[in-house]
């Protein structure tokens, strides 16, 4: 069996712009990308003595950085409070329903095909454009669940939230992606 | 049987079972995330059996969380991408080569 070995000199020419793009997807700020990625080399470089080649470079060194991005996680913790707040964006959707809590007009089919959108560059790039404009705790209790695909009960954990809390951001959340998608859409034509 | 009077129709059921779309929208997210009970369960598939509405909403909830689960395949958004700045490119090769 081939085992795998580790090329520091080729990391960031191989690996770099991979890495900072998945860093600035979970955390927004470019400064903060740029220091997760480099905490990231130098964990690494610590760490390579350990490094038994059983996963592939590039997968242990994205594991590293999945850690040191859930570092930053954990310090942010501390500057927001995991519920809905007062001063949070409101749920754009509330003003859709009528006195009833029916809807007051079907909500619009937005035309695309998501087995079909793969490819489509516009598309994603109004969505990339909408989850920036997510505040920081929002962006990152989505990002948890919808990109790194982690369970409702872990994610409650690690915030100290209740299950409640999670449920209702993340709805808020996804009307939130709505109302900004449904801004654009126009623009795709 | 016209447009209007079918949402009429609809519209009594619903206020007859006390099922809301606002409820109802919540429960669609909420699901996504979770294994409903078999009563929510059969609460919300009846209200999406006559709501053609609530179906369209769960329509764009779902194309939503699969666009985003795609957002980062290669290629999905190259035009979106973000480059790392090329200063911060070098000054990471310099940590690596004092440290290699």
């Amino acid at each position: 069996m081939n085992q795998e070995t580790l090329d520091p000199t080729q990391w960031v020419d191989k690996y770099g712009d991979s890495m900072y793009r998945f860093a600035i997807l979970r955390v927004k700020d470019e400064a903060h990308a740029d220091d997760i990625v480099q905490n990231t080399i130098l964990a690494a470089l610590q760490a390579r003595d350990t490094y038994e080649g059983r996963s592939a470079e590039k997968t242990w060194l994205f594991g590293i950085l999945k850690n040191k991005i859930f570092e930053h996680y954990r310090e942010t913790k501390k500057n927001y409070k995991y519920q809905i707040e007062l001063n949070d964006e409101a749920d754009p959707c509330e003003s859709d329903f009528d006195g009833k809590g029916h809807w007051r007009a079907l909500p619009f089919n937005w035309g695309i095909d998501p087995e079909k959108a793969y490819g489509n560059e516009q598309v994603y790039q109004i969505l990339s454009g909408c989850i920036d404009e997510l505040s920081p705790k929002f962006r990152q209790l989505y990002v948890l669940r919808e990109i790194e695909g982690r369970d409702s009960e872990s994610i409650c954990e690690d915030f100290d939230i209740t299950q409640n809390n999670l449920w209702v951001m993340l709805h808020r959340t996804r009307n939130l992606l709505k109302k900004c998608m449904e801004s654009h859409l126009p623009e795709i034509g | 049987m016209t447009e209007s009077k079918r949402e009429q129709i609809r519209d009594i059921i619903l206020n007859l079972t006390r099922s809301k779309c606002a409820d109802t929208s919540r429960f669609i997210s909420e699901n996504m995330d979770r294994q409903p009970s078999p009563l929510k369960w059969l609460k919300v598939g009846f209200h999406l059996a006559l709501c053609e509405y609530c179906r369209e909403y769960k329509t764009q909830l779902k194309t939503l969380r699969r666009l985003t689960q795609d957002l980062e395949k290669e290629g999905a958004n190259m035009e979106a991408q973000a480059f790392m700045k090329p200063e911060s490119k070098e000054r990471l090769k310099q940590i690596i080569a004092k440290k290699n």
